[in-house]
């Protein structure tokens, strides 16, 4: 006991995720707490709507990616065949680019006038309908497409680590190529695939910009809907407390089917599985299965909004712009040092104290699988009670009003960055901490240093490199980040992905290129080193 | 000042979830001492490194880092208790040189060429002050360790398997090399090893742990004559193991009989032999007639099958393999009981 109590870090690092905690128990209070009018009509009325849509998406992008992720992942870890070696990275490539920006390209594309339907009606002489892609379908299209790389990502590790002795094994017990992928190797990637499917439905619920711009009514627009246009909190809370049961469902599932899979890497061996080599129709084929996801969800999307731009290119100069620029960059940069930090001292509360902080540190990093509206309703909560009780403790004893001047300012934005993204910025410290043996901190604690010289002298040395990819990650999550930014912002701040977003809306998509474009490109930066840390 | 360099533990007493991993252990280390703490994994060995250290705190007892009450009525932590340690991965900080993983320690003013090149000096690395850990080897990593934990003059000295990670055929050259520079410098030392020959090599004392309790302790040679508990005696070299039956306030095997202290209560026994106990008589009128049945050649030791006329079973076993080629041509052998250890079955 006496060293937890003179274990000020560990207290601290509980401090900084009861922090990260706290919105996460607010939206689910109001699960329990009654609903008024407006919430008796909303689930009288569209509620059935949000679940029917929401399931529907869920189930078929979910499809689709595995569909696109899994068989990619085979074709790269077997076999070798032509340019595998630029598909096998160019299939990471539509991480790179926000689910809405293709939202945009496809409905501009596929609508009315938009140049595919030019093309069909020029071939086929004929005055094709435009396909509606302002639906349900658009959006499965856009979210497999933009999201498969979850699943590509963690599919082509567990194939590429499998153990060839276990295919060895099934080939002596006489089974055929078919039967070893069916009974063998998907069996053992298990764990990888309910992972990227997971990662997969987080991302497809979490998601505002696609459903908003394709009118498809989910329930993160839901929960925007009734916060913005009926002004009603406690529906938009109602509506996120769902939400938040059913990932916290999802994420229960996916931890128990995980842990009943962790005969996963029992046979430890260096020997994987030797690849084949494809020639002739069936190299084709590869190449054709790799390069179509990598057509959809980058070429074309990233070449239309190059095009788009050359239009516009003149309103970088414009005073609008650079403003934009320099609003998401502050704030992306401020919330990354924020995440950071946070991970600093909770992953190394960790180390000093596995056992009293992990528990508060699991929860906290929970909050990166909460949709940023949901996260936002969290916030607001609390601070606006401590904006009340401060303007009131002002008003009794100061005579003076002080209004609210935490909700609606960059903090409580920065508060719902640092809730939704500690845990990829934990995530990654976490990784480069692991790699550091305790007999280092032993050691350095036997040398006489206190635990803040043993972090800022040797950890944050040592870990340089997962530190700086972790302010990365959040860096441009945080560029791309659409409901908290809307719900949270001060009032008259923008950044891109708002501006581009509102662009879009008012069909103004050449303008919203340059600032898509800015997006894409600093995201380039982290996959570049995703793609390196792969790679080794 | 000459500073006290002794280490006193009372009552100590530590327990995890699933129960106790420090049991009631009582130890004093005077200076110079080298105690090697033995035992199978999960005895609690490395928790009482960590208890010392301070990294894990009893439930109760008493830590006496020289002249410093360090748990108990007072409380030191870590930082500040003055020890030293080395690890089995060694743990040289990777981004700083020797020199720097070797001043580590040192506060500004003291850290200076001279100070770091004496301490090289002393664990035989002279030289190599502006190299990196990646660029050595194992053994002259864990020097380096040394040198760097001696740089604050500790009160005492924790080795966690130090040896543990290096090459076999090096590995007591650098050991050998340590334990004196640590005697050199009247650091009590405590090592913990699962290697009960590296304990044999290097120790003053050997302290035998089995489920958070010494259950023995002594120096090697005390042990391997005297060992007080069947497990330390298996541990601590070669051994024949067999159950009897005494009769009253006796205990017969096949070499002969062995007298007990309880002669009330007929109960079962283990008796172990050591190697040592058989030659090979000067005469043929002394020692027991031994018919070979089988044998197994097994290095400096062989093990023999004969037949035991107390059970009328086969039994096997160890002598010196140059015994052995004796007792081939004379087939008999003389048994000294001295060297047979009986303790209650249980």
């Amino acid at each position: 006991m006496i060293s937890y109590l003179k274990n000020g870090w560990a207290l601290l690092s509980i401090f900084l995720s009861l922090i990260v905690i706290m919105p996460i128990l607010t939206v689910i209070f109001f699960f329990i707490i009654p609903g008024d009018t407006t919430w008796i009509h909303l689930r009288e009325t569209v509620l059935t709507s949000y679940v029917f849509n929401s399931i529907i998406l869920i189930l078929f992008v979910s499809i689709g990616t595995v569909l696109i992720g899994a068989i990619n992942a085979w074709l790269v870890a077997m076999y070798i065949f032509p340019y595998k070696k630029y598909l096998e990275w160019l299939l990471f490539m539509p991480l790179a680019i926000p689910s809405y920006a293709l939202a945009y390209v496809y409905a501009d594309l596929l609508g009315y006038g938009g140049f595919i339907t030019n093309i069909s009606s020029f071939i086929f002489d004929d005055n094709l309908k435009s396909i509606n892609f302002y639906s349900i379908y658009g959006g499965i299209f856009v979210f497999v497409f933009s999201l498969y790389p979850y699943v590509y990502l963690l599919m082509r590790q567990a194939f590429i680590s499998q153990s060839a002795s276990y295919t060895e094994i099934a080939k002596i017990s006489g089974l055929n190529p078919l039967k070893i992928i069916y009974k063998v190797s998907l069996p053992l990637s298990r764990p990888a695939l309910v992972g990227g499917v997971s990662l997969v439905v987080m991302e497809t619920l979490a998601d505002y910009g696609v459903s908003d711009y394709l009118g498809i009514n989910t329930f993160t627009k839901g929960i925007y809907k009734a916060w913005f246009n009926l002004g009603d909190i406690t529906s938009a809370g109602k509506l996120s407390a769902i939400l938040l049961i059913t990932i916290a469902f999802i994420i229960t599932f996916e931890r128990k089917l995980r842990g009943k899979a962790q005969y996963n890497n029992e046979v430890r061996s260096n020997k994987h599985l030797k690849m084949k080599t494809l020639y002739g129709t069936y190299a084709v084929i590869a190449i054709m299965a790799c390069f179509i996801p990598v057509f959809f969800g980058f070429i074309i999307p990233l070449a239309t909004i190059i095009f788009w731009s050359f239009s516009s290119i003149d309103i970088i100069y414009s005073y609008d712009f650079i403003s934009l620029a320099f609003s998401s960059f502050g704030l992306a940069l401020s919330a990354s040092l924020l995440c950071v930090m946070f991970a600093l001292i909770i992953v190394f509360g960790m180390r000093t104290n596995s056992k009293l902080v992990s528990p508060f540190a699991r929860v906290a990093s929970l909050g990166y699988s909460i949709p940023g509206a949901v996260a936002a309703i969290g916030i607001l909560i609390p601070l606006a009670w401590l904006d009340n009780t401060i303007n009131n403790i002002s008003l009794k004893y100061l005579n003076y009003s002080t209004g609210l001047i935490i909700t609606g300012s960059w903090c409580a934005l920065l508060f719902a960055y640092l809730v939704r993204f500690l845990a990829l910025s934990m995530q990654s410290v976490e990784n480069s901490f692991i790699k550091i043996s305790k007999s280092i901190d032993y050691a350095a604690k036997i040398l006489g240093k206190s635990n803040r010289k043993i972090l800022t002298n040797i950890h944050m040395k040592i870990g340089w490199g997962g530190i700086s990819l972790g302010l990365l990650i959040v860096f441009v999550d945080v560029l791309k980040e659409l409901p908290a930014t809307m719900i949270l912002r001060p009032f008259g701040l923008s950044t891109l992905a708002i501006k581009a977003h509102e662009l879009a809306i008012d069909e103004r998509l050449n303008d919203a290129a340059i600032p898509l474009l800015a997006i894409i490109l600093v995201c380039l930066i982290p996959l570049y080193f995703l793609i390196k840390v792969i790679r080794q | 000042m000459e500073t006290n360099k002794t280490l006193k533990i009372t009552d100590l007493c530590h327990s995890y979830k699933n129960g106790n991993s420090i049991n009631n252990f009582n130890l004093e280390v005077a200076p110079s001492e080298v105690i090697c703490i033995l035992g199978p994994s999960g005895c609690g060995k490395t928790t009482l490194l960590r208890l010392i250290a301070g990294f894990e705190d009893p439930t109760s007892g008493q830590i006496e880092v020289g002249d410093n009450i360090v748990f108990g009525k007072n409380y030191i932590p870590t930082e500040k208790r003055s020890i030293g340690m080395l690890f089995q991965d060694i743990a040289l900080f990777p981004h700083l040189s020797v020199k720097n993983n070797v001043g580590f320690s040192l506060s500004n003013n003291k850290f200076n060429e001279k100070v770091i090149n004496n301490l090289l000096k002393k664990v035989g690395l002279e030289g190599f002050s502006n190299r990196f850990g990646s660029s050595m080897s194992g053994g002259e990593q864990q020097r380096v360790a040394l040198a760097r934990a001696l740089a604050n003059n500790p009160n005492i000295m924790l080795l966690d398997e130090p040896f543990g990670s290096l090459d076999a055929w090096s590995k007591y050259d650098i050991a050998y090399d340590i334990i004196n520079i640590l005697k050199e410098s009247k650091t009590p030392t405590i090592m913990v090893t699962h290697d009960p020959q590296e304990a044999m090599k290097l120790a003053d004392r050997i302290v035998v742990m089995l489920e958070g309790k010494i259950i023995d302790q002594g120096s090697p040679i005390n042990l391997y004559q005297n060992p007080k508990h069947s497990f330390s005696a298996r541990l601590m070299g070669h051994v024949s193991c067999y159950i009897y039956r005494s009769n009253n306030g006796f205990i017969n095997t096949p070499f002969g009989s062995i007298k007990i202290n309880d002669s009330t209560v007929n109960n079962d026994y283990e008796i172990l032999i050591r190697p040592d106990a058989f030659t090979i008589p000067k005469n043929n009128n002394q020692g027991i007639d031994i018919e070979i049945l089988r044998f197994k050649y097994r290095g400096q030791l062989t093990e023999i099958e004969i037949n035991d006329n107390i059970k009328g079973n086969n039994v096997k076993f160890l002598i010196y393999s140059n015994v052995f080629e004796e007792l081939r041509m004379k087939n008999k052998l003389l048994f000294n009981k001295d060297w047979a250890f009986v303790f209650p079955n249980k």
